[in-house]
């Protein structure tokens, strides 16, 4: 599938503000059949960006605005070919017990450790065991945790902020896509199988089909030995196939965060958020 | 990169480059000694005067000595630490720049800087100044040489490479305007000088040695050394790697490789003087600035000089107290099928 996305942000401050520093996620990444053939960042005012790749190999784009400014738009476009990764339902892969030896990889060490957003408690342990009770495979464990958070939690938009702890959003079993994320992460770890978060997008369909506005979207990747890292979203309920598109991959939002940065200057400020995601 | 470790590597490169000019000045004057004929109290009091009001410190200077004679100017510019610019002390800067930014530099370079701020103060300076200045200047210049190359071959291109070039050009330009300026008083304040006198081309080639542009003015001019075509090479010359001209150009180059502003537009005010001061380079001639006066335009020089080392530091350098940080705000990724 050949998607475009567009992702514009905008900050408006009430008075100047000076030395805006910013580093943003926001290229989808080329791995793993995806292949991201166009991809244009455009800062106002403009700036000159640099750009690295960070720890867990997702492009970040950087640039700092010294001089006084009352607003910020950061605006990104990108065409990318998606391919469908999905297993079948039933698939068997391998015993829990297999888990063991990744904790000795480093490529998932990380993601079986609590981070800034997923604190391992016993609250998340019970959840998660009681999830998959009685469950010995890897993969119909991770399903069956998708499924119960799926089930278990109602989504809703103005429940939760962007850092809300998952305890909270446990205790309220209300949230949006990052804390279902956050919730299956602990969840899994707690299991001792490997999670991490993914940031990306999700096309539903043409616009005008719509309902309510589009955002970046979040979901999980859990590793499965022999397998590899396998992509479930607990807020659909579903395997990411070729409708999404990966942008960047974390142990948490922290690691991923879409546009972060620091700025000095005072007073609230505005941020308006467009995403748009259409065939290409 | 920290505004702190910028301002020591600018430092650093400018002490290590005025060390080098105050030795290369102070050799050439001694030898040129060599040449006259006579050498009585007036003569003397002539010859090295000029040198020390080149480099501004005059005031400072007769705090401290009577009269400006070889022994005294030598002296003050080479081991007096109450002078700041003198080569003792330029080289300590040097070294505490150096050491403020251990990390950022090369062991090499540290190396080099440690042992001549180790020669210099020692005992073994001095017995090497008594027998042979020249050997001591050859010494100080050789040093600061080796720096040179070890910044060129060792020090990764990163930001703080700019600012290592940054305060070399600088301090290179500003410097040849101030040999340039050594001999103004033996010309007419406004045009050029019809004729020239062998003593008057003698003290010529010693401005052209100190800037170590003897070579380079044989293969353009021959041997015929007169002030308008010093002049014209060391402040004009694009090609001459000493010239003010080219140091400003290569100046102009690094302030742009820090901001990735590209030629011809300006976005900061070291940008916009520093391509304003090139462009007035690039276009003048010296017939015109030998017309309104050398000595005048050598000072308009060194002021736009220092308006740019100025605009650099409050660029890059110099953060005035502001409140503190805020954090851009965050957007939730709440998107639903």
């Amino acid at each position: 599938m050949k998607l475009h996305v567009i992702h514009r942000t905008r900050y408006e401050y009430p008075a100047a503000v000076i030395e805006s520093f910013n580093e943003t996620r926001l290229q989808p990444s080329s791995a793993d059949g995806q292949v991201c053939h166009a991809f244009l960042l455009k800062v106002l005012p403009s700036t000159r960006l640099s750009h690295y790749l960070d720890f867990y190999l997702n492009c970040v784009h950087f640039f700092e605005i010294p001089e006084a400014h009352t607003s910020l738009n950061i605006e990104s476009s990108a065409v990318v070919s998606t391919v469908s990764h999905v297993l079948p339902p039933g698939q068997v892969t391998v015993p829990l017990s297999r888990l063991k030896e990744c904790l000795a990889m480093e490529q998932c060490y990380d993601f079986l450790q609590g981070s800034k957003h997923v604190e391992i408690d016993t609250s998340v342990w019970r959840l998660a065991v009681d999830a998959a009770l009685g469950e010995a495979d890897v993969w119909q464990a991770a399903v069956k945790v998708m499924q119960f958070v799926h089930t278990d939690f109602e989504y809703e938009p103005a429940a939760t902020t962007v850092n809300t702890p998952i305890a909270e959003v446990i205790e309220k079993r209300k949230g949006v896509c990052q804390d279902f994320t956050h919730v299956m992460l602990g969840m899994c770890r707690s299991l001792k199988i490997p999670a991490r978060y993914v940031s990306g997008y999700l096309y539903n369909g043409p616009l005008d089909e719509l309902e309510g506005a589009q955002a970046s979207h979040a979901w999980c990747e859990v590793y499965v030995p022999d397998f590899g890292w396998r992509a479930l979203d607990p807020t659909n309920n579903q395997q990411a196939d070729e409708r999404y598109i990966k942008v960047a991959a974390g142990r948490d939002y922290a690691d991923i965060v879409p546009v972060q940065g620091t700025y000095r200057g005072a007073g609230s400020k505005k941020m308006t958020v467009e995403v748009n995601v259409t065939l290409a | 990169m920290l505004s702190r470790v910028a301002n020591s590597l600018y430092w650093l490169s400018r002490y290590i480059e005025r060390a080098d000019n105050v030795a290369r000045i102070l050799d050439v004057n001694l030898q040129l000694l060599l040449d006259f004929r006579r050498l009585d109290d007036e003569h003397l009091a002539r010859h090295w005067t000029p040198i020390v009001q080149s480099t501004g410190d005059e005031e400072d200077f007769f705090e401290l000595y009577e009269e400006a004679n070889g022994r005294t100017v030598t002296e003050y510019f080479v081991f007096d630490r109450k002078n700041p610019n003198s080569i003792v002390s330029s080289i300590a800067q040097a070294r505490e720049n150096a050491r403020m930014v251990r990390d950022q530099i090369t062991i090499e370079m540290w190396e080099e800087i440690n042992r001549i701020h180790l020669l210099v103060r020692s005992d073994r300076a001095r017995d090497l100044w008594q027998s042979s200045p020249a050997e001591f200047f050859h010494e100080i210049r050789a040093s600061s040489c080796d720096l040179q190359g070890l910044i060129d071959s060792t020090i990764t291109r990163n930001e703080g490479w700019y600012f290592l070039q940054a305060g070399k050009y600088i301090e290179r330009a500003d410097k040849t305007t101030r040999i340039l300026d050594l001999r103004h008083e033996t010309l007419p304040a406004r045009g050029v000088p019809v004729l020239v006198n062998q003593t008057d081309a003698l003290e010529w080639s010693a401005v052209l040695r100190s800037c170590s542009a003897w070579d380079a003015y044989r293969h353009i001019h021959g041997v015929d050394v007169g002030p308008r075509r010093v002049s014209q090479l060391l402040l004009l010359s694009p090609e001459f790697p000493r010239s003010v001209r080219y140091c400003v150009s290569e100046l102009d180059s690094v302030l742009r490789a820090l901001s990735g502003v590209p030629q011809g537009r300006f976005w900061n005010d070291a940008e916009k003087k520093c391509g304003r001061l090139l462009s007035e380079l690039q276009f003048s001639e010296i017939g015109d600035i030998f017309a309104s006066g050398l000595h005048d335009y050598l000072d308009h020089l060194q002021l736009q000089l220092n308006e740019i080392g100025e605009a650099l530091f409050s660029i890059y350098i110099y953060h005035p107290f502001h409140e503190g940080f805020s954090d851009q705000q965050q957007q939730q990724q709440q998107q639903m099928e």
